[in-house]
């Protein structure tokens, strides 16, 4: 709800936050593509598996939707002179970035259902949930989220 | 005799007829109560379609018409339409509208009109042209075009029960005045002149219009003139029309077919102008807004690479459970059912390690393909489609490529066959055979159980990024291959491509669920007709050789395998891909995957003795590495089109054409299969 008052209220401090978000996107995304590129190339180096409790799995598909959510946001701010730009890219980002959270939500839920579908049938399955809640497109979906409810409200009121 | 008693000896026809994208389909659904194919991008209908509705309880036949601007013969999906308001003579034609952008969709209304047809107006999209700002005063339209207009949004059902009561009407005799345009003293007298001779053919103005007739003769409508020629006074037709072009083009200094097209236009915006009143200034629709970064120079190709990303993973992840219990249900149900049953061990071995095991493996992937044609479907409805297409037709433009190939590219997707019947909207005949030919290599559904196999067995941790890897590299050859095509076969500069963006709309289950259906339909019709019959095939291969019965043992003994006709044909070709390092079974089955590409799949199940899903991966790690795997799916993706393409690309091209398909294709197969293990080894990859 903070978030929504900043938008709502200070346009400039608005423009901080989501580039901020955008920024920390691209990050991510560097980090899940360097893993993945040791991960192919040079499988004996070290992998950076998790930072600040943040599990960054080597995953380029991920990191290409997290790269261009960051992109959408941090670059929305090169927009800030007009606002249907702004809002057009801040709103696109916050979906794609929901959109993976939501993804990746389904996805945990899948993996616990075939877990207990693999052990009716006898299978002894490892299954990890916390490696799959804690990654980045989880967390950072959450802000993202709270984003794109409110590019979509700003979107309805221009309406 | 009443038109109704006349429909008693005939059935009535009503033929529905628009400009793209405007929701023909749709209504087509709501009358027929059938399930042709909806989508919100343009050329969804490429071919006319018929479905069945009830008039006072009589049978009506409806036919769906591609979709289309005007009724001149530039396209192939143009001619299908006037040919099939000409020849069919339907009883009705119901033109729909776009309400909001009425002046462009008007042109087709009038020259259906000007044809004489029995036309009902279905103005559509009324909500969006009210959210445009909009106004439409019907009344006045209906009164100006001297039909019956009936607003409708087709997609929620408004609208639909007054547009059946007006084609009822229309069906029971009520019929359109002729709408006759003032085209100008001059030209009106050369229209007379030339109807005048055509009076000459009683035969030729009892079939046609003959002011209509008149009209597309002096607008040099090659279609027309071909017609004309058939009748006995074409000689004299065709002198008086020369002579009409001539003296008309002079006299107005211009050509005369752009003149028509000019009069009509301003006959149209004259209508707009007088229905049509903007209420409310909307500067930007909320569609507009969310264009400016999904259609972005920068942000575009990414996010086309995202949402494709998030397909894969819809459609991989997400339906994991299902796959594991469909792979429970065969290989572990009905394959211990069967094993364990008291049949003959022949009998046993035949439904468990040939129907049972080839089956199975295919039917396992059922969950990945129905989920990825769940978002495929999603995104079109929503219009995103019609995007990527506007987003990749910037790229193809730059490479001198039409951007009109963008959609049968996409349909490909889905699958070959109605890609390359939906290459008929390309007007130019070169850029139509240079997108039919390289259609093959846009990987359809047929390859993706290949892809998972491999994918399960190699890329576990992203194997979403390994198959989506393998749609970017099809894409991209047909790209490569179509400019190749285009530079040394089809020469010839390209035509334009103007594609108008639909609104943004929410999908309705019902339509993403008939479309998934269809489109699965044939993936599981395939699978209990070419595929079973496939499977059964190298089934008796497996087990028979040229010393005759070798026994079902061969399917668990690797040197009886060997001296089968499966091992034969399997060995023979071993040493053309010696380079790649794939074992003889696998590319026995490549043999075998001619027929269709999930074949490949069913065979090595068949060839590995791998009973599932989880079975058939684990035989495939050891036969093969990541490399010469990640090879063998870029093989199976290129290497030639299944038989069902095949026909379809000789029923577009012909023959030559088709067997020109075939070459390119295992040649390129080959080179590229090659070139990753070349490019791979040096780098470390194994």
């Amino acid at each position: 709800m903070k978030v929504v008052v900043i938008m709502r209220r200070s346009a400039p401090l608005m423009h901080i936050a989501v580039c901020a978000l955008g920024a920390i996107y691209l990050i991510f995304a560097s980090l899940m593509l360097y893993n993945w590129i040791i991960t192919v190339f040079f499988p004996t180096a070290k992998l950076l598996y998790s930072i600040c409790g943040v599990f960054i799995p080597p995953d380029p598909g991920s990191a290409v939707v997290l790269a261009t959510t960051g992109m959408l946001l941090a670059g929305s701010v090169y927009y800030h002179y007009d606002r249907y730009k702004f809002i057009s890219c801040v709103l696109v980002g916050s979906l794609l970035g929901s959109a993976i959270l939501v993804l990746q939500l389904l996805t945990v839920i899948a993996n616990a259902i075939d877990a207990q579908i693999l052990m009716l049938y006898g299978e002894i399955v490892e299954y990890g949930l916390k490696e799959e809640i804690m990654r980045p497109d989880v967390l950072l979906g959450i802000p993202s989220a709270i984003v794109l409810y409110n590019s979509v409200r700003e979107l309805r009121k221009q309406w | 005799m009443s038109e109704l008693s006349k429909a008693k000896h005939n059935r009535i026809k009503i033929a529905l007829a628009g400009t793209p994208n405007v929701g023909k389909s749709v209504i087509f659904n709501n009358l027929t109560g059938g399930r042709a194919w909806v989508g919100n991008w343009p050329g969804t209908t490429v071919e006319k379609k018929v479905g069945k509705m009830r008039i006072d309880r009589q049978d009506a036949e409806v036919i769906d018409l591609p979709g289309i601007y005007s009724l001149t013969a530039y396209s192939l999906d143009e001619l299908i339409a006037r040919n099939a308001i000409i020849e069919e003579k339907p009883d009705v034609v119901v033109n729909i509208l776009n309400a909001s952008n009425i002046e462009r969709s008007l042109y087709l209304t009038i020259s259906l009109l000007e044809m004489g047809a029995n036309v009902v107006v279905a103005l559509n999209m009324i909500d969006i042209a009210r959210e445009r700002g909009y106004e439409i005063d019907v009344r006045k339209l209906r009164e100006l075009l001297g039909v019956p207009v009936v607003p409708t949004i087709a997609i929620k059902g408004v609208g639909i029960d007054e547009l059946k009561e007006e084609i009822k009407k229309a069906c029971r005799g009520r019929k359109t005045p002729e709408l006759i345009i003032n085209y100008g003293d001059e030209v009106e007298r050369e229209i007379e002149k030339i109807i005048s001779v055509l009076e000459k053919d009683p035969a030729l103005i009892k079939k046609y219009n003959k002011r209509w007739l008149a009209i597309k003769l002096l607008e040099k409508d090659e279609d027309v003139i071909e017609r004309v020629r058939k009748s006995q006074v074409a000689s004299m037709i065709l002198k008086q029309v020369e002579k009409s072009i001539k003296t008309l083009e002079e006299a107005l200094g211009r050509d005369i077919e752009e003149y028509i097209a000019e009069k009509r236009y301003e006959y149209a915006f004259r209508i707009s102008n007088e229905c049509v009143k903007v209420v409310r200034e909307v500067p930007q629709t909320p569609s507009d807004i969310i264009d400016f970064a999904i259609t972005h120079k920068v942000f575009g190709i990414p996010i086309i690479l995202s949402i494709l990303y998030m397909a894969f993973k819809f459609a991989f992840d997400v339906a994991t459970p299902l796959v594991d219990l469909i792979d429970w249900f065969f290989a572990a149900f009905l394959y211990d059912i069967v094993k364990s049953s008291t049949l003959p061990e022949v009998v046993k071995s035949f439904l468990a390690d040939g129907v049972i095991t080839g089956i199975g493996s295919i039917l396992v992937f059922l969950p990945n393909i129905v989920f990825l044609f769940i978002f495929i479907s999603l995104l079109e409805d929503l219009g995103y489609m019609a995007r990527a297409a506007f987003i990749i037709d910037k790229i193809m433009h730059r490479l001198g490529l039409t951007g009109k190939s963008i959609i049968p590219l996409i349909i490909g997707i889905g699958c070959n066959v109605p890609a390359i019947i939906a290459t008929r909207a390309i007007e130019d005949e070169n850029d139509r055979n240079v997108t039919a030919l390289v259609n093959p290599l846009v990987s359809c559904s047929a390859r993706l159980p290949v892809y998972l196999v491999i994918a399960a067995a190699f890329f576990v941790a992203y194997r979403g990024v390994v198959v989506l890897s393998m749609y970017l590299l099809g894409m991209l050859l047909a790209i490569m291959m179509a400019l190749l095509l285009r530079k040394c076969v089809f020469r010839g500069p390209s035509t334009g491509f103007i594609m108008e963006l639909p609104p943004y709309m929410t999908p309705l289950p019902k339509n993403v669920l008939i479309k998934t259906w269809e489109r699965t339909k044939r993936f599981l019709f395939k699978a209990g007709t070419v595929i079973l019959l496939a499977t059964v095939l190298v089934w008796a291969l497996s087990v028979t050789g040229p010393s005759g019965y070798i026994g079902t043992e061969a399917l668990e003994d690797p040197t009886l395998l060997e001296k089968s006709w499966v091992g034969v044909i399997g060995k023979t070709m071993q040493p053309l891909f010696y380079p790649m390092g794939w074992d003889w079974r696998a590319i026995a089955a490549l043999f075998f995957g001619f027929m269709a590409k999930e074949i490949v799949v069913s065979t090595m199940a068949v060839l590995y003795g791998a009973a599932g899903e989880e079975e058939l991966p684990k035989m495939l790690s050891m036969a093969f590495t990541p490399l010469s795997a990640y090879a063998y799916m870029a093989f199976v993706l290129i290497y030639v089109p299944c038989l069902a393409t095949l026909a379809a690309l000789r029923g577009e091209l012909g023959l030559k054409y088709a067997i020109l398909a075939l070459i390119y294709e295992i040649l390129l197969a080959y080179l590229v299969a090659l070139a990753i293990i070349c490019i791979g080894i040096p780098l470390g990859l194994k």
